[in-house]
């Protein structure tokens, strides 16, 4: 639907190291992030602001961000 | 999605004190509040601790040492920063206060950057003193030990929530008597009716790039207007320096440029000292965007910070100060100690201007309080040099200090229902569109707007950014089209940013000079016989677009500093 641009970020939450705790999905600011069948799902990425809640706040270090095509805007 | 008005299930909550907004600001109002005993409920758009941008803030607090610093030294910068539009009623008292505000995190937990048992201190934006103390996990600790604070204090905590509406009294029509709002996933609607509200929904930074955050939308300032309240230093909007080629939340000026990092242009040439001969690169926010948008905009770009001479000393404290944007410069590819890293410019709403507020944070209309990044930042006039963090912290425990007193006063009021369902009806008017445009295409027209207002404003392009926001008002916001209530806060957001921008180009308008971060091309020279004046702006009639813009003589005659007995220009 809309233009793709390059930005930086959430690119993925690695499934093997994830525990599903869901943490992800409590601390993203801007709802990125959703428990779908119990596991967390990337399902607006291109609200995402790289501020890495995500990141600091998952105790597994499973999810990484970093240059990606986004929905712009 | 089709909902109807008939099973429309809205959950009303009765509090003393409703608190809008998790932030710094927030957090302080709510903790102060819970402490007076009253019932305390909190609405966060995001999970509290987590959301807006405190925990996102450079990682420094501006802070008093009352065995160092000189009080009316620094009470004067702030004035001369704030170029003379300053609310000195405000600003009275808040220096020593930053101390009591560090006291208190401190002893909650919040840890600081320390050597020999002292606070480490260093200068930073629009400081020629060390004024500035350092955190050692940024604010994101600072942020979780608040809402550790927040749930001590057995405040109710609403996360998820978007507020949509202040409602207004039907006996009085005037006084505000609580908030509608609605949860991002779920969709379930709640009237929370209180004796008095706090907002603190912070900065808007949904609809510019570079530090772009889609969650704010500026509704707290839309829903602060359509109640009735006044706006002040409106056309004061600030621009940031941030990188230019990703977006960086809270960038971390203060620290990078309080540490030495220097900005240079595409000749690899200092530029700062044309600007702040004294502070260089630590000039205010005002001086710095001005001078890196006139290097851009006059060929010599690009411009880019450099960090690279920096001592592993400088490093360490950076890299616990602003974890971050560390993050952020390394997921870039960027690594500070390295590479220089292109620098630009973008608008932020982190300004001097904002729903008029009193020292204890009470807004033009009784029952509502501002604190933070809403408020109009009365103590800062056209640019703040205490640290964005500590001035909400201070207007946080302020507010929150004067609002159980006008809660224990009030008659609650209970919401008229009919009134509430039709304008939910309304609020989900986009999920009942079978076709539409995306929040996504309405916010890149929004996006293309903000370089009509700055950072040099001319009534041409200032009236062009008008017309446009309003036809995108017109014609695109009906057709905003949402799959689910995620995308619905954000359609209902565009409309909220949307407003914001008129109201900034509709202040900019009225001030014809240029002071702080605002500079006309008609009007380039501070005007102090015509314009040592604030702008407020307020709703004149039920719509929007109908603002009452007016000035208001500074009432200098009973402030501590005036520009008149300073021997200034009047």
């Amino acid at each position: 639907m809309g233009e793709q641009i390059k930005r930086i970020a959430i690119r993925h939450i690695d499934p093997n190291r994830c525990i599903r705790c869901g943490v992800c999905t409590l601390s993203c600011p801007n709802d990125v992030i959703r428990m779908r069948r119990g596991k967390p799902v990337i399902v607006y990425r291109s609200d995402c602001s790289q501020c890495f809640a995500c990141v600091i706040d998952c105790p597994r270090e499973a999810v990484s961000l970093g240059w990606i095509d986004v929905e712009d805007a | 999605m089709k909902l109807s008005h008939g099973s429309m299930d809205i959950e009303t909550i009765r509090t003393d004190i409703l608190v809008i907004g998790g932030g710094i600001a927030g957090c302080f109002a709510a903790i102060r509040a819970g402490e007076s005993g009253m019932k305390v409920t909190l609405l966060d758009k995001g999970h509290l601790g987590r959301s807006g941008t405190s925990y996102q803030m450079s990682g420094v607090l501006t802070c008093f040492d009352p065995e160092r610093d000189n009080h009316d030294a620094w009470y004067r910068e702030c004035v001369e920063a704030g170029d003379w539009i300053n609310d000195q009623d405000c600003l009275e008292g808040m220096i020593p206060e930053t101390a009591d505000r560090v006291r208190e995190l401190e002893a909650w937990g919040v840890e600081f950057q320390k050597e020999h048992g002292q606070f480490i201190r260093k200068p930073g934006v629009g400081h020629v003193h060390a004024r500035n103390i350092l955190m050692t996990k940024g604010g994101f600790q600072l942020q979780s030990v608040l809402r550790g604070e927040v749930h001590r204090r057995k405040v109710r905590v609403l996360e998820r929530i978007m507020a949509t509406d202040l409602l207004v009294s039907e006996k009085d029509g005037r006084r505000v008597i609580g908030a509608l709002g609605f949860h991002i996933r779920t969709g379930r609607f709640f009237i929370v009716e209180a004796g008095a509200t706090i907002l603190a929904t912070g900065a808007a930074r949904a609809i510019w790039t570079g530090i772009r955050l889609p969650m704010l939308s500026g509704d707290g300032n839309a829903m602060a207007f359509r109640a009735g309240c006044d706006m002040r230093n409106r056309e004061f909007a600030v621009y940031y320096e941030a990188p230019a080629d990703f977006d960086a939340i809270g960038p971390g000026s203060n620290i990078l440029f309080g540490e030495g990092a220097v900005l240079l242009n595409g000749r690899g040439e200092r530029f700062m000292e044309k600007w702040d001969h004294l502070r260089m690169e630590r000039a205010t926010r005002v001086s710095r965007f001005m001078a890196v948008a006139a290097e851009i905009e006059e060929g010599r770009g690009p411009v880019y910070l450099d960090a690279t001479g920096l001592d592993e000393g400088a490093f360490n404290r950076i890299e616990k100060a602003i974890p971050i944007p560390m993050m952020c410069f390394k997921a870039a590819g960027l690594d500070l100690r390295k590479d220089r890293i292109r620098w630009s410019y973008t608008l932020a709403d982190h300004s001097p201007g904002g729903v008029r507020a009193n020292r204890h944070g009470a807004s033009s209309v009784p029952g509502l309080f501002v604190a933070g990044d809403i408020s109009d930042h009365g103590t800062s006039g056209a640019c703040n040099i205490i640290s964005h963090g500590m001035v909400s912290a201070i207007e946080g425990n302020r507010a929150g200090k004067a609002a159980p007193p006008v809660a224990g006063e009030a008659n609650q009021e209970q919401a008229d229902q009919n009134i509430v369902k039709a304008r939910v009806a309304d609020l989900l008017e986009p999920l009942n569109r079978e076709n539409g445009l995306s929040h996504h295409e309405v916010r890149r027209h929004c996006i293309a707007i903000w370089s009509l207002l700055g950072p040099r404003k001319n009534a041409a392009r200032l009236k062009a950014a008008i017309a446009a926001a309003r036809e995108i008002r017109d014609t695109e916001i009906p057709r905003l089209r949402a799959r689910d209530f995620h995308e619905l806060s954000h359609c209902i957001g565009l409309g909220n940013a949307l407003h914001l921008i008129e109201l900034y180009a509709r202040c900019a308008l009225e001030r014809k000079e240029s002071r702080g971060a605002h500079f006309r091309e008609e009007y380039p020279h501070r005007d102090d016989r015509h314009w040592l004046q604030w702008i407020v702006v307020g709703k004149k009639g039920e719509r929007m677009d109908e603002m009452d813009v007016r000035t208001e003589a500074i009432p200098f005659e009973r402030y501590p500093l005036s520009p008149r007995s300073d021997g200034e220009q009047a």
